[in-house]
């Protein structure tokens, strides 16, 4: 009998752990096996026997997919139905299940009259897949904000992992959902790769465990280390990152450090031969008091070169931190440094022309004293016996923004177009004759001294003609002192 | 004793000693330095008048600084004047305040006899410029 063959195959899938169910489409009425119940754990009167009583159950994200499945079945697109949904337990929790089914009976014209089908707990396998999926989701984002670009090749050097960095890194743009191969990848980085000179990104494959890639548009230095694991997809890790900055810094301190030795090398020759001259040769009193004359000189230099580096490394250390901006008047602080000027020797009398309002700027006089003090300086050294220095007061509106400017002019030896171009260089001097004295850092402080003041240094000169040094200061807004 | 054998040998033609250097202080330093009457001092701040002078007064010694304004600077020079057949008995130093391997090895290409880095000692180097053959 059928019944009796339907009982004995219903005993062997409960025997293995699946429910099975029973759905007459006609009435809706629905049987469910034992099992059935005890996998979500309801008693038998506590689940009604039709469809709605179970669509009532099925977890609301997962409706739509459930009654497409079935509609499908019932529209006779297809003989099986297949659905993964999640079931509310007695206990309120959800249980992933995977149903299946087949249309047991059809009427003549084939419409399904009955669906017979199992039912598995897949909550485990479910679950862990899930998991799976959410680590494997966080491990990407946290890669993608990782600062450096990881890459993975497997045994076949098929590319098995990269994340977002490593694009932005090689400025590698991807249609959305493309992938990219490892072929992709080459041909990419290659056109980028500047070949004069690359410690070779090959290099990782052969065994080296890092090297450097220089990258020719944009210009980029590139770091990158692998490792090697013994898995066939994780074969190769590649790390790279981007240390342009760094070199850059590198090279500037190096450069800079041999510039300052070279620097002070000069000065330290003078006074060390001169005064080996003083201990060891007997000397008239002229050549004595000159050989003294240029040792007391070249210490001098020696203490304001010091001084100079000094300042500027604070200020780029502290970047202005210790500035005491405040908002005042602008022409006091230059009729103070113009009334201390003194240079021995030069009798010249400065010419200043201060407009009649004197305007509010936000600045530290003490510093804004140094800069001008350093800028008036290089205006007599630079025109001994040439004319006039002369200070007047110069204004510029910029849409909103209005600028003060002082301007310092003198006559003298002015500077060529490359001498003008390397003007705030460090240590760079127009004269090396140690004729004009110097340390070539005046001008870098003036910069920036008034880099934190937010203004610019214009400098105007014309060979043999004479320079002009303009400060400009941003005005500060009338009425702003109120706030 | 210095003006003695000043005296001694002012008859007799002495041997040159050209100094170049742009800095005027270092001139004066090594001008002090060998004026014992040994030497006949010439100088000049720049690598073109110091080949100039080189070749019109082929003097027996020329301390050159590396660090030379204008086109042509210390190493150049160097090459130039160690080019000259006629100044084939002229011994060049070279002074700079650059004292890495890197520049030692360029003044040796430059056909340099000694390499001396700024600061030096005034003693030390007279006797240097005394031991070159």
């Amino acid at each position: 009998m059928r019944t009796d063959n339907e009982e004995r195959w219903k005993k062997a899938i409960e025997g293995a752990g699946d429910g099975v169910w029973d759905w007459d489409v006609d009435t809706g009425k629905v049987v469910h096996s034992r099992q059935w119940r005890v996998m979500l754990g309801y008693d038998a009167h506590e689940i009604g026997d039709t469809l709605a009583d179970w669509a009532a159950l099925v977890h609301p994200e997962d409706t739509e997919a459930r009654c497409d499945g079935l509609a499908r079945l019932l529209g006779k697109q297809t003989e099986v139905y297949i659905s993964e949904c999640r079931l509310r337990c007695k206990d309120g929790q959800y249980k992933w299940v995977l149903n299946r089914g087949v249309i047991a009976n059809r009427a003549a014209d084939g419409t399904p009259l009955r669906v017979i089908g199992t039912f598995a707990d897949i909550d485990r396998v479910k679950t862990v897949d899930e998991q799976l999926k959410s680590r494997e989701r966080q491990l990407q984002e946290i890669l993608s904000f990782s600062p450096e670009g990881v890459l993975v090749f497997s045994l076949t050097n098929e590319l098995t992992f990269y994340n977002q960095r490593l694009l932005s890194l090689f400025g590698i743009e991807l249609e959305p959902g493309e992938r990219l191969s490892t072929i992709a990848f080459m041909e990419k980085i290659g056109a980028q790769l500047d070949l004069s000179d690359s410690s070779g990104l090959f290099g990782g494959f052969g065994g080296a465990e890092e090297g450097t890639l220089r990258l020719a548009r944009p210009l980029r230095i590139v770091k990158w280390e692998a490792r090697q694991l013994d898995d066939p997809v994780l074969r190769h890790i590649l790390f790279f990152r981007d240390v342009t900055r760094e070199t850059e810094v590198d090279r500037l301190k190096s450069e800079f450090l041999a510039t300052a030795a070279h620097e002070l090398r000069t000065p330290l020759s003078s006074i060390y031969g001169f005064v080996e001259l003083l201990l060891t040769r007997e000397l008239g009193e002229a050549d004595r008091r000159e050989f003294l004359g240029i040792v007391y000189e070249q210490t001098q230099g020696l203490i304001q070169m010091l001084g100079e580096l000094l300042d500027l490394a604070r200020i780029e250390a502290r970047v202005g931190r210790d500035f005491k901006l405040r908002e005042q008047e602008l022409w006091p602080v230059v009729r103070r440094v113009v009334t201390d000027f003194n240079i021995p020797g030069d009798t010249r009398k400065i010419r200043v022309k201060l407009s009649r309002r004197s305007p509010l700027v936000v600045l530290d006089a003490d510093k804004i004293g140094q800069a001008l003090l350093n800028v008036l300086s290089n205006a007599h050294k630079y025109s001994a016996g040439k004319g006039e220095v002369a200070i007047e007061s110069v204004q510029r509106k910029e849409d909103k923004a209005s600028w003060i400017g002082i301007r310092v002019r003198d006559r003298g030896i002015g500077m060529t177009e490359e001498q003008l171009g390397r003007v705030f260089e460090r240590f760079y001097r127009a004269d090396n004759s140690g004729q004009i004295p110097g340390t070539g850092l005046g001008m870098s402080l003036v910069k920036e001294i008034m880099q934190i003041h937010g203004g610019p240094v214009e400098v105007v000169s014309e060979f043999g003609k004479g320079t002009d040094v303009t400060l400009w200061f941003p005005e500060a807004e009338q009425g702003a002192a109120d706030e | 004793m210095n003006d003695a054998s000043a005296s001694g040998v002012q008859e007799k033609a002495r041997p040159g000693l050209l100094i170049v250097d742009d800095d005027r202080n270092l001139r004066k330093l090594l001008v002090a330095t060998f004026s014992y009457g040994k030497y006949e001092i010439h100088e000049a701040c720049n690598g073109v008048d110091a080949i100039r002078l080189a070749s019109q007064l082929r003097p027996s010694v020329i301390l050159l600084d590396v660090m030379l304004p204008g086109e042509l600077d210390g190493l150049e020079a160097c090459r130039q004047i160690k080019a000259q057949s006629a100044l084939k008995g002229t011994k060049v130093i070279l002074l700079t305040a650059l004292g890495q391997q890197n520049d030692r090895q360029q003044g040796e290409l430059a056909g340099a006899d000694a390499y001396v880095v700024k600061p030096f000692s005034p003693l030390r180097l007279i006797e240097l410029v005394d031991s070159l053959p």
